[in-house]
């Protein structure tokens, strides 16, 4: 008898779903906002957030049936999040959705209601995103991940692949400088006995320009500190290296896959992956305040073997027996 | 009759429909309803047993998940421990190390201390690695613990309040130790693959009562809060109550579950499955709503096959009953029409056949009181005995006609009191009718004083005439006596008696409602003629009647007389009267002589 009435709710609901998308959505399903750096053509989107768009189907959700996707974007500008986040309100979105620290502290600035699930780096307690990983109280929760403590380790692995390593030039954007990488990077360099060679780069043309520099500076190796627009660098920092003969060690995976030597990180698609978990709990009425944030408990070592080769280096057995992924 | 038989109908106690409907009902109904509430009560148990023992396995087998997940890790240390721990090695240890860490994804750090108890190495996924040099660690818990028993396992950590970890610290072959920082949020991938049926879980807590492992991950990074843990402990509680059997009871969202749990004794941790009540039941709740109704279905089945058949049974006696009730009240020709087959249908042929016979035997004794009017109730029985009238058909008989009559009635009664009268009659027809009866002769007619009996017809007696002329005798004596009572009261009556016998037309005269035997001749008239010139003590007879009884009694010849209605003269003989015998002797013997 339950099951006649689900049966009967469930075919009311896709007769009112069908209804509603020919009718361009109802305000009866709900919106989910993506706030995004790059911008909101189909291809970014799936690019970055992909992972995430496929857990919320495997949660059951059909994009412009059970929920309707909003998208803004900074259009390539740190400064710009805001606005977007701004734009996303004003949609009346139920959560909005970032996938980068930047993006989720801008949507944070701009409403203290609607929901936010992101993933952040650095110390979300110290920046105010939230009161604690176990319960974030606030409107703001997500996946946390340890790149304050990895920018050591990578660090670390660095030098355990270049044994013979003295100086690095290390790629920050200045516009994250109130992220701890910067800071982090120094004190691990110290520790690890490492000179470093920051360089700032504020747009794309300044890699053009820094990269042949650090070659003059004679550093041994490439270090990229973890930034959104340098995210989008990868393939350019990597053509860049080659040309001076660098080995670069980078944040995120897709490093490696477009030419870079050495990446370290937790997995980025599963922690994508993991975020709509959030989205779905928070859209069946949770408040987002009593979901812990959640750290990746999976970290890979992306190493590009072709670029090693074409440097002349042989890398040791530690870092092939650590690789998680290999590029031939 | 018909109504003192509804008056005894109406008050039945208790109805034989009711008692036929009852005894059926509970012929059918008792063992259904006994077979279906044992069928329910040991389903339900067998169900709480079979529910009780697939949770416990599925407990077990969620403990003992663990306690692999677990030796996995073990295992993996194992390995980094099989050589001494020297400087020049320390490559070696790493590769090892970090050979583990790669088969166990749980393993966040591994740090490998050597006898004296000095850290040799660490190696970390996320902390800086540290090579030589390390620290002396002979106070840490770990090591020290892993020294005395082998292996040991720390308490379970939240790091930042949220993410929990477990330390595990081996002793290897020789000496050294590996201790291992473990992520138990590792486990969740162990955990959320356990179901328990369609929606049961199964939660892994440590000794202080804290989650460490739930299918939904919140609940362990949130930590675990009093009420939940007040929500385990009563789960616990109550499993311990139950002899560590399933129980049922209020999980920490206050949902109604049936629960078991099994412990991980290595860690002290303890393992609940759990599933929704509803659901653990609905087998149990299915199999009951289905005996309810089959029961439900036996009832109502129950009562109309009792009401069928205490109809069936009842219908026939009620057919019965008032078939006897119509016979009773002489309707003889009705008839019982039951067709059951059984004994009622014999019952009620019976009934039939006993109406029948009712009817046959009330025809009978109404035509017997009918010939009782004309012939003497020992002759009308046995003419009713053989059952054939044909002797009361017409016929050509030799018959005595006998005649007699009283001799000044008329004057008598036209100046007698009625009530005299009557009285007279009376007497009369009880002293005659008695006499009659006696000889068997059939009385055809009577009226006032005079009547009229015929001898040898319709029933034949040997010696008519002799019988006849003995029977006028005690008639004449009988009414004699009668007639001097008679006289003391002042009347002057006196009686005479005819008698004739000859051949006759005999048989029944009359209408349907009114039927007499009569005889119609000569000798009718003839003894009627006799009768009337008979004086008072006379009883005349003619020649053949005399002759006949020749001289067995005596009769003193009268000599020829002229008789009205007759051409020739008629001989007569006078009988005489018992109490004169002596007186005519003479005479009678002279006749005999003459004859």
């Amino acid at each position: 008898m339950r099951q006649g009435y689900f049966a009967l709710a469930y075919l009311l609901a896709l007769f009112v779903g069908s209804f509603a998308a020919s009718q361009g959505l109802a305000a009866t399903v709900p919106h989910v906002g993506l706030l995004t750096y790059w911008d909101c053509s189909p291809g970014t989107v799936q690019d970055e957030f992909g992972p995430f768009l496929k857990g919320l189907e495997e949660l059951g959700y059909r994009k412009g049936e059970t929920f309707a996707l909003e998208c803004q974007a900074a259009g390539k500008n740190y400064d710009r999040l805001a606005e977007a986040a701004r734009k996303l309100m004003q949609l009346s979105v139920d959560v909005i959705v970032t996938s980068s620290q930047p993006a989720g502290r801008a949507a944070h600035q701009v409403t203290d209601s609607v929901p936010i699930v992101s993933i952040v780096s650095g110390d979300p307690i110290s920046a105010g995103l939230v009161a604690s990983l176990a319960r974030p109280g606030g409107n703001f929760t997500g996946v946390s991940y340890y790149a304050t403590e990895l920018t050591a380790k990578r660090l670390e692995l660095l030098k355990e692949a270049i044994p013979g390593i003295v100086t690095i030039g290390v790629l920050a954007n200045p516009d994250v400088s109130y992220l701890p990488f910067e800071a982090d990077a120094m004190r691990a360099a110290e520790k690890l006995g490492i000179g470093v060679k920051l360089h700032h780069i504020r747009q794309p043309a300044d890699l053009d320009v820094a990269i042949p520099e650090m070659k003059k500076e004679s550093v041994q190796a490439i270090f990229v500190l973890p930034d959104v627009m340098l995210a989008g660098e990868a393939a350019h920092i990597a053509d860049l290296a080659l040309e001076q003969r660098l080995p670069t060690m980078a944040w995120a995976p897709w490093y490696p896959r477009n030419g870079c030597l050495l990446a370290y990180s937790a997995d980025y698609a599963e922690m994508l992956h993991r975020l709509a978990f959030y989205v779905d709990r928070i859209l069946k009425g949770t408040n987002p305040g009593d979901l812990p944030l959640e750290q990746p408990t999976k970290f890979e070592l992306s190493i590009n073997l072709k670029t090693a080769n074409a440097l002349g280096i042989e890398l040791p057995q530690t870092i092939l027996l650590m690789a998680d992924e290999v590029i031939e | 009759m018909r109504v003192s038989i509804h008056r005894e109908a109406a008050p039945v106690r208790r109805s034989l429909f009711r008692k036929y409907f009852i005894a059926l009902f509970a012929a059918v109904i008792v063992p259904v309803a006994a077979s279906g509430i044992s069928d329910a009560w040991f389903g339900y148990h067998d169900q709480r047993a079979m529910l009780s023992a697939l949770l416990r396995v599925e407990a077990t087998s969620a403990a003992g998940k663990m306690q692999s997940f677990l030796a996995g890790i073990r295992n993996q240390l194992g390995w980094t421990l099989q050589r001494t721990l020297t400087t020049a090695a320390g490559g070696q240890h790493r590769l090892e190390a970090l050979r583990a860490m790669r088969q166990a994804p749980a393993i966040v750090s591994i740090s490998l201390v050597d006898h004296a108890g000095v850290e040799r190495l660490y190696v970390s996924r996320i902390g800086l690695n540290r090579l030589e040099g390390g620290s002396d660690r002979s106070g840490d818990p770990a090591v020290a613990g892993a020294r005395s028993t082998g292996i040991w396992y720390g308490p379970v950590t939240f790091r930042n309040g949220s993410e929990p970890f477990l330390t595990m610290a081996l002793l290897g072959p020789i000496d050294s130790i590996a201790v291992a920082e473990i992520n138990l949020k590792l486990i969740w991938v162990v955990i959320s693959e356990i179901r328990v049926g369609r929606s049961g879980q199964a939660i892994v807590i440590d000794q202080t009562g804290r989650i460490i492992a739930h299918p939904d991950i919140s609940k362990v990074l949130q930590g675990t809060d009093e009420n939940t843990a007040a929500a385990l402990r009563r789960l616990r509680d109550k499993i311990v109550a139950a002899h560590g059997e399933a129980a049922t009871a209020r999980n920490a969202e206050d949902e109604r579950v049936v629960t078991a749990m099994a412990p991980i004794p290595s860690v002290g941790w303890t393992v609940f499955v759990e599933q929704p009540q509803a659901e653990a039941f609905a087998p149990l709740y299915a199999s009951l709503w289905r005996t309810g109704g089959l029961l439900l279905a036996a009832i109502v089945l129950a009562a109309a096959l009792a009401y069928w058949l205490a109809r069936r049974m009842t219908g026939p006696i009620r057919l019965l009953e008032e078939g006897t009730e119509k016979i009773g009240a002489g309707q003889f020709d009705h008839r019982i029409d039951i067709a059951t087959g059984d004994e009622l249908e014999r019952l009620a042929v019976r009934f039939n056949q006993m109406a029948q016979e009712l009817a046959v035997s009330r025809d009978r004794s109404e035509r017997i009181a009918r010939l009782k009017r004309f012939l003497a109730p020992q002759v009308a029985e046995l003419v009713e005995k053989s059952g054939d009238e044909s002797v009361l058909a017409g016929q050509r008989a030799e018959v005595v006609a006998v005649f007699c009559d009283l001799r000044g009635f008329t004057a008598f009664s036209a100046h007698a009191e009625p009530d005299d009268v009557m009285q007279v009659l009376r007497d009369y027809y009880e002293a005659l009718g008695a006499i009659i009866t006696r000889y068997e002769a059939t009385l055809t007619n009577f009226s006032a004083d005079g009547l009229m009996v015929l001898v040898n017809a319709p029933v034949p007696s040997a010696e008519p005439a002799l019988r006849a002329v003995e029977m006028a005798i005690d008639m004449q004596d009988a009414v004699q006596h009668l007639i001097a009572e008679w006289r003391l009261r002042g009347h002057a009556v006196g009686f005479g008696i005819g008698l004739a016998m000859g051949r006759a037309t005999v048989g029944r005269i009359g209408y349907e409602a009114r039927v007499d035997y009569t005889a119609i001749g000569n000798v009718v008239n003839l003894a009627s003629r006799l009768c009337s010139s008979a004086d008072d003590r006379q009883i005349l007879t003619d020649d053949s009647v005399a002759c006949s009884v020749g001289g067995k009694i005596p009769m003193v010849a009268l000599g020829a007389r002229h008789l009205k209605g007759f051409d020739e003269e008629v001989r007569v003989y006078d009988v005489g009267i018992r109490s004169l015998t002596s007186d005519f002797a003479p005479d009678a013997t002279e006749i005999s002589a003459k004859s």
